[in-house]
């Protein structure tokens, strides 16, 4: 037997574990003692899929308290089995639940679940981004801002810190995420009706978490800086309020941490 | 057509300017910003399989067909009519 086909096997009799899967998982298995191979391979099951869903509510601990962890396991099983990982870091699996989250039917009154579920995981995304001294995206300083020219003003490309992340919904995701933490005191409800939020989520350097709602200027300041416009493009889109209001204060927050001249 | 330069330059300027002012206390306060969270979570790849072995996780989420679903969190305190019909 070659090992590709052993690997796939053993794969199969893991998350698909028919009687005929099991059987084949089970060639390759060498009994010893009092344990046959089918009873070996139960439980090399129940540890794999156990640190995986261990790993998954750690992801996404917000959307398992809403709805229990019985319900969450169990909403994982098929998603488990549809959506193998492709990375060797349990930290990177996970980003295609939010999907599932979505089309998963017995779920379908939650509406707001699935960008629960967004939310957990880009603010996993922001938790794991790399360090701003890391990071060599900008050349520039913010201090050399003063030195640009009038001209070669329209060209800069302001670089944000590597951990933002950006989500809009319809929901007040943040609300029903802040009710959901250990330490909440607040109001006991969250209505859906309080409607649509759009939301930065961020990393600072002194390694706290951040949630912050952004008014509509500020998404779509965002948005066009992650998107790499170039402040001449920036300057030609609609805001209500000077663009200076938004500049400003995303320089001093450290949001922005640097600029390019493209 | 507004004057797409001087908007720049007036930002620019405008920006250095606080720059200049915050630049000591740059990412110490913060100022507008609410903080959420401070938090020291795990590692991931720790997340201990002894913790199962054998035990009978994975054997419940096995019978999936057979479960039904029926949430027991925290959600019975999200309200509001605004449910979109089912897809």
């Amino acid at each position: 037997m070659n090992l590709k086909k052993w690997q796939q096997d053993f794969y199969q009799g893991i998350f698909h574990p028919s009687q005929n899967n099991i059987q084949l998982a089970c060639q390759g298995i060498n009994t010893t003692g009092n344990l046959s191979a089918s009873q070996r391979l139960d439980i090399y099951r129940d540890s794999i899929l156990g640190g995986i869903t261990d790993g998954l509510s750690g992801v996404f601990p917000v959307c398992e308290n809403l709805v229990g962890s019985q319900y969450f396991s169990h909403m994982l099983t098929d998603f488990l089995k549809q959506n193998p990982s492709y990375s060797p870091d349990l930290g990177n699996y996970g980003a295609l639940l939010p999907n599932y989250i979505a089309q998963f039917k017995p779920a379908k009154d939650l509406v707001y679940l699935p960008e629960v579920a967004k939310l957990e995981w880009l603010w996993h995304k922001a938790f794991n981004a790399s360090d701003v001294h890391n990071n060599n995206a900008a050349i520039y300083t913010l201090e050399q801002l003063a030195s640009i020219t009038e001209n070669e003003q329209g060209r800069i490309q302001f670089v944000l810190q590597p951990s933002i992340q950006l989500m809009q919904s319809d929901y007040p995701i943040h609300l029903i995420w802040e009710m959901n933490q250990d330490n909440y005191d607040g109001q006991k409800q969250v209505d859906l009706n309080e409607g649509e939020v759009n939301l930065l989520i961020f990393r600072a350097p002194d390694y706290s978490m951040h949630i912050n709602p952004l008014n509509k200027d500020e998404f779509i300041f965002y948005q066009a800086l992650q998107a790499g416009l170039i402040f001449l493009d920036i300057a030609k889109l609609t805001f209500t309020a000077p663009i200076e209001t938004l500049l400003a204060p995303a320089i001093q927050s450290g949001l922005i941490i640097g600029f390019n001249i493209a | 057509m507004k004057d797409t330069k001087k908007i720049m330059s007036t930002a620019i300027a405008s920006t250095l300017l606080g720059l200049t002012i915050a630049s000591s206390s740059v990412l110490a306060a913060k100022p507008g910003f609410e903080k959420c969270q401070g938090i020291a979570k795990a590692g991931l790849n720790d997340c201990g399989t002894s913790k199962h072995g054998c035990a009978g996780l994975a054997k419940a989420a096995g019978d999936a067909e057979e479960w039904v679903y029926v949430p027991e969190g925290t959600c019975d305190k999200i309200v509001g009519g605004k449910i979109k019909a089912a897809k």
